[in-house]
């Protein structure tokens, strides 16, 4: 059986950030299935780990929430993206995409390369 | 920015109390519930659907929580929740949170005061520009004494010779007492005379109007005032346009030039200023008046000392007479020279209640390492429980600081109502420049030692409680855990003991100076003494011998008075300020050094010694016939003759006052007709100074004036009894005689008694710290034996059991508090022997290591240590064996 990463804080709000770019404004288990979705069922030990991701996100300015009809018609709660929130996306984007290159560039290194 | 955000989003919903606790139920709930729809389309049951959505989501707890925790200031509602249970803890035992309070409001609130005070006076500058350059120039003697009055020639000499200063000027040693004739009414003023440059020494021009110039200061220039800003907007009611008006002081015209800024302010209060119109004269060797100067910028008080040490040689030239070679000159900071009388009496205050501040935070301390080991075991849970040392910390900071800062709002309270009335009741000369009150400063020096005791109060117990080990705690019964501690308070308590008896000592020895001043022989009556001020009028004492004609009538009429034994009029009143003048013995050769001296200077009327029961040594006494005509006659005290005739016999003897004093000054020889007792003149605890008495009708015109404008005429009226009433009549005399009002009424043992106010005061104050000292030692040590017995109740229930006798029992607690006791009083001996200097200037008639007051506060403290420790011995005493061995 494969084993399930929680993923870090910090992750796991690019993540959310990163989804509700892509979809537009989501409810707390839409952004989850989603993550899990793409992520193949890697993802996440506690679905519930979220909330606290988001109401942090929400005080830091970077996503907004209000009420709103699920499918089934019920309440629930819509998360989407401030502007704050697509110039954070933006950023966190290029710091990641930094740090993947170099990781990445570390692990093509031979040690022929170097001498 | 993204921080601040959060922060403030924080802050929001911690101070509004919003609680996403509902919204996030609600969120958990559809989540679970979508969660747990899509696995019944997966084709789960519905009953195992919600459980694996339940899985899935996680521990709701845990979830909860680190919402919770990210919603709002987890760290503030941590210490809210502590102080919430402080105060819980806190109205649980109301008699130590009360006791624990009020003894930090009193310690902070008497620290704050006294160091209110001692700033207001000692610390804050001057409220001139440039303080730092105003300097007081002094006459200095060999032994490091000196003198404030100075000599008006050397002044004015000063002024024009040396190179030091950018402004020298001179004002009365002694303020005068006029008169503000206002309408039908007169408001009694001090005035001060000044020269010139007086506003320009203190960089301080009056606010409206204009200061004085040089031709003010001519003898019969037409009269000028300055107005202080209280009289100003007190008498004036702030008239805008006063400039240029006429007012009267007694009866001369004087114009309004000017009204000061209102930060001016001296030492001694002023509410207007004249010129003092003095030229150099050859002859004045008198010292009445202060000389201020401002050093120019760069120029330090050593450098402008040694000029004005090149400048007496240059004066030695021009005017031989005035030169003394013992005498030398001294610069000194103004605010020091102002200052410097009150600083041993505050820096002894200030040490003392810094002491008291020692034994309140002593105490206290006590008290809450008490209450630490009763509450040891719920610490211990606590701690088992996962607490960290840092929240067990938190725990007591808290707890501490709530304590801490009620006693410290309560101090602050105290102190705040507390100084205005300390300085009203304070006969302390308090500088009229000294501005008292509760400011920012004294705020933070309150916060200071609020937070000081809060770190202290919360490391010591902490630190106890660190030295035991947990599991020891948590097995053992409380009562045999206390042992570390109790060294700990032991230790206490004899530091209370020693600080205590330092205090006590201090006390008693100034108690002991207070009384052998007040037991000093005055040399004079003080009971059925009547005495009272007035002064005369230019034109009414223009000559000597009007003055003289007039005081007589007025001494007869009080005469006729029923119930008047005896009356008579003098220049001043013994212990007041009295001016002193040169003199010559005719006919010894100016070579010897007993040829000439300077001696307190005061004509009298006829009765003075009678009235003041002064004893007639040698000679005769003043009488009616000694009047302007009559020959010219003085009469000294015993120091002037032991002083000047030591083998000879004064009367009969010739003396000329004040020779080359100038124009004004002409004395004729006088020949001395009298020796009286002494009077203790310059105060009870000083020595009697070498005084001439004169006939008041005899004396220059010229001095008649300035004495009469100077100290006004005093009376002392010698009644039947204390009961008699004579004074409204005496005011009607004086209203008929010459429409003068009568100033500073008073019974002469008071005037005796604010001579000693000071004395007093330090007294009274240092008495009050000694008691409370006491009585907090006496609470510290019956805290700690009542512990003691309460500790040892099982082991005192075994030795009872075995036969111990109650008397034995009691002997033993007795003994161990003897002990502490002894301990501290060996340290505190050790202690005030050591700090007997500090107090050494203070006293009079004993000496500062005095054994006999050693001696006595050694045994009030242990008798009031033994008083405190016989009701736990007594207690000890009346331990049911039975009880004590089955309690456990």
């Amino acid at each position: 059986m494969k084993q399930k990463k929680d993923v870090q804080q910090g992750t796991l709000s690019l993540m959310v950030l990163k989804t509700l770019d892509v979809l537009g404004p989501l409810h707390g288990y839409g952004i989850a299935r989603r993550i899990e979705q793409i992520s193949r069922d890697l993802l996440f030990v506690n679905q519930g780990t979220l909330y606290p991701v988001l109401l942090r996100l929400e005080q830091e300015g970077a996503v907004a929430s209000d009420w709103g009809p699920s499918e089934n018609n019920r309440r629930a709660r819509f998360y989407r993206l401030t502007r704050a929130g697509h110039k954070l996306l933006e950023t966190e984007k290029r710091d990641w995409e930094q740090t993947t290159a170099i990781i990445a560039h570390f692990f093509e290194v031979k040690a022929e390369d170097l001498s | 920015m993204r921080a601040l955000n959060r922060f403030f989003s924080r802050l929001w919903n911690f101070s509004s109390g919003w609680r996403g606790d509902q919204r996030l139920r609600e969120e958990m709930e559809e989540h679970v519930t979508l969660q747990t729809e899509e696995n019944i389309r997966a084709g789960i049951a519905p009953a195992e659907a919600r459980r694996q959505a339940l899985l899935k989501f996680g521990a709701v707890g845990s979830v909860r929580e680190s919402y919770h925790v990210e919603e709002g200031l987890p760290f503030v509602e941590g210490v809210l929740q502590d102080f919430r249970y402080a105060i819980r803890l806190l109205r649980k035992s109301p008699g130590f949170t009360t006791a624990a309070v009020l003894t930090l409001a009193l310690g902070i609130g008497a620290n704050l005061t006294v160091f209110l005070v001692l700033y207001g006076v000692l610390l804050k500058p001057l409220p001139f520009p440039g303080p730092r350059q105003l300097v007081r120039i002094e006459r200095s003697y060999s032994g490091g004494t000196t003198a404030f009055a100075y000599s008006g020639t050397k002044a004015l000499f000063f002024q024009r010779a040396s190179h030091a200063f950018t402004a020298v000027a001179t004002y009365d040693y002694v303020p005068s007492h006029a008169n503000l004739i206002q309408g039908d009414g007169a408001v009694p003023i001090s005035v001060l005379r000044v020269t010139s440059d007086f506003f320009r020494v203190f960089d301080m021009e009056p606010m409206m109007g204009r200061g004085f110039r040089a031709e003010d200061m001519v003898l019969n220039a037409p009269g000028v005032v300055v107005l202080s800003d209280a009289l100003w907007r007190h008498q004036f009611g702030g008239d805008p346009e006063v400039v240029g008006k006429a007012l009267s002081l007694g009866n001369r015209s004087y114009t309004v030039i000017g009204v000061t800024d209102s930060r001016f302010a001296l030492d001694e209060k002023a509410d207007a200023w004249i010129p003092l119109p003095i030229t150099e004269s050859p002859g004045d060797q008198s010292n009445n008046y202060n000389v201020v100067a401002r050093l120019k910028s760069g120029v330090t008080e050593v450098a402008a000392m040694a000029d004005l040490r090149r400048v007496l040689l240059e004066l030695k030239t021009t005017y031989p007479a005035l030169w003394d070679r013992y005498e030398g000159v001294r610069v000194e900071d103004l605010h020091d020279s102002f200052t410097g009388d009150l600083r041993p009496a505050l820096r002894i205050l200030m040490s003392a209640v810094g002491l008291v501040f020692l034994i309140v935070a002593a105490n206290i301390l006590s008290l809450l390492l008490t209450r630490a080991v009763s509450r040891r075991r719920d610490m211990s849970i606590r701690v088992a429980l996962g607490a960290t040392s840092w929240r067990m910390l938190r725990q007591l900071l808290v707890e501490n600081a709530l304590l801490c800062i009620l006693g410290g709002v309560t101090g602050i309270a105290l102190a705040w109502t507390g100084t205005p009335v300390l300085m009203r009741l304070s006969p302390l000369h308090i500088p009229q420049f000294a501005s008292l009150g509760v400011g920012g400063l004294a705020l933070a020096f309150a916060a200071v030692l609020t937070l000081g005791c809060v770190l202290l109060f919360s490391l010591v117990p902490a630190l106890e409680t660190r030295r035991t080990r947990l599991n020891d705690t948590l097995q053992l019964n409380t009562t045999r855990i206390a042992a570390g501690t109790h060294l700990t308070q032991k230790v206490l308590v004899v530091s209370e003991v020693a600080v205590s008896l330092v205090l006590l000592v201090g006390a008693a020895l100034l108690l002991t100076t207070f009384w052998k001043i007040i037991h000093t022989p005055p040399g004079f009556a003080t009971q059925n003494v009547l005495t009272f001020k007035n002064s005369f009028t230019d034109q009414q004492a223009s000559t000597s011998a009007s003055l003289g004609l007039r005081l007589n009538e007025l001494k007869s009429r009080i005469e006729a008075l029923p119930g008047v034994t005896s009356v008579a009029a003098a220049s001043t009143l013994p212990t007041q300020l009295v001016p002193d003048l040169p003199f010559d013995i005719v006919g010894r050769a100016s070579n010897r050094n007993d040829a000439k001296g300077n001696g307190d200077y005061i004509p009298i009327t006829a009765d003075f010694f009678r009235t003041l029961g002064i004893p007639v040594m040698a000679g005769r006494a003043f009488t009616g016939a000694d009047t302007n005509g009559s020959m010219p006659v003085l009469i000294v005290n015993q120091q002037f003759a032991q002083t000047y005739f030591r083998n000879e016999n004064p009367v009969g003897q010739h003396v000329l006052i004040g020779k080359f004093m100038g124009p004004g000054f002409e004395d004729p020889i006088r020949e001395i007709v009298g020796v009286v007792g002494n009077v203790k003149q310059a105060g009870l605890d000083h020595p009697t100074p070498a005084i001439m008495y004169l006939p008041a009708a005899q004396i220059p015109d010229q001095e008649t004036r300035m004495t009469n404008g100077l100290l006004g005429e005093s009376w002392v009226v010698q009644t039947e009894s204390a009961h008699v009433d004579v004074l409204p009549a005496i005011r009607r005399i004086f209203m008929e005689n010459s429409h003068a009002s009568l100033l500073s009424v008073e019974p002469m043992n008071e005037v005796i008694s604010a001579s000693v106010a000071q004395q007093r005061f330090s007294m009274v104050l240092l008495c009050g710290f000694g008691l409370i000292s006491l009585v907090l030692g006496a609470a510290g040590l019956y805290g700690v034996m009542s512990y003691n017995v309460a500790r040892q109740k099982r082991e005192i229930g075994v030795r009872m059991a075995l036969g111990a006798r109650r008397e034995d029992v009691a002997g033993m607690i007795l003994r161990d508090a003897g002990v502490l006791v002894g301990i501290g009083l060996v340290i505190g001996i050790a202690a005030s022997l050591l700090g007997a200097k500090v107090v050494g200037s203070l006293l009079f008639g004993v000496k500062p290591r005095d054994p006999l007051t050693l001696a006595a506060a050694s045994a009030v403290l242990l008798l009031t240590g033994l008083c405190a420790a016989w009701w736990p011995a007594w207690r000890a005493a009346h331990v049911d064996p039975m009880d004590a061995l089955r309690s456990e």
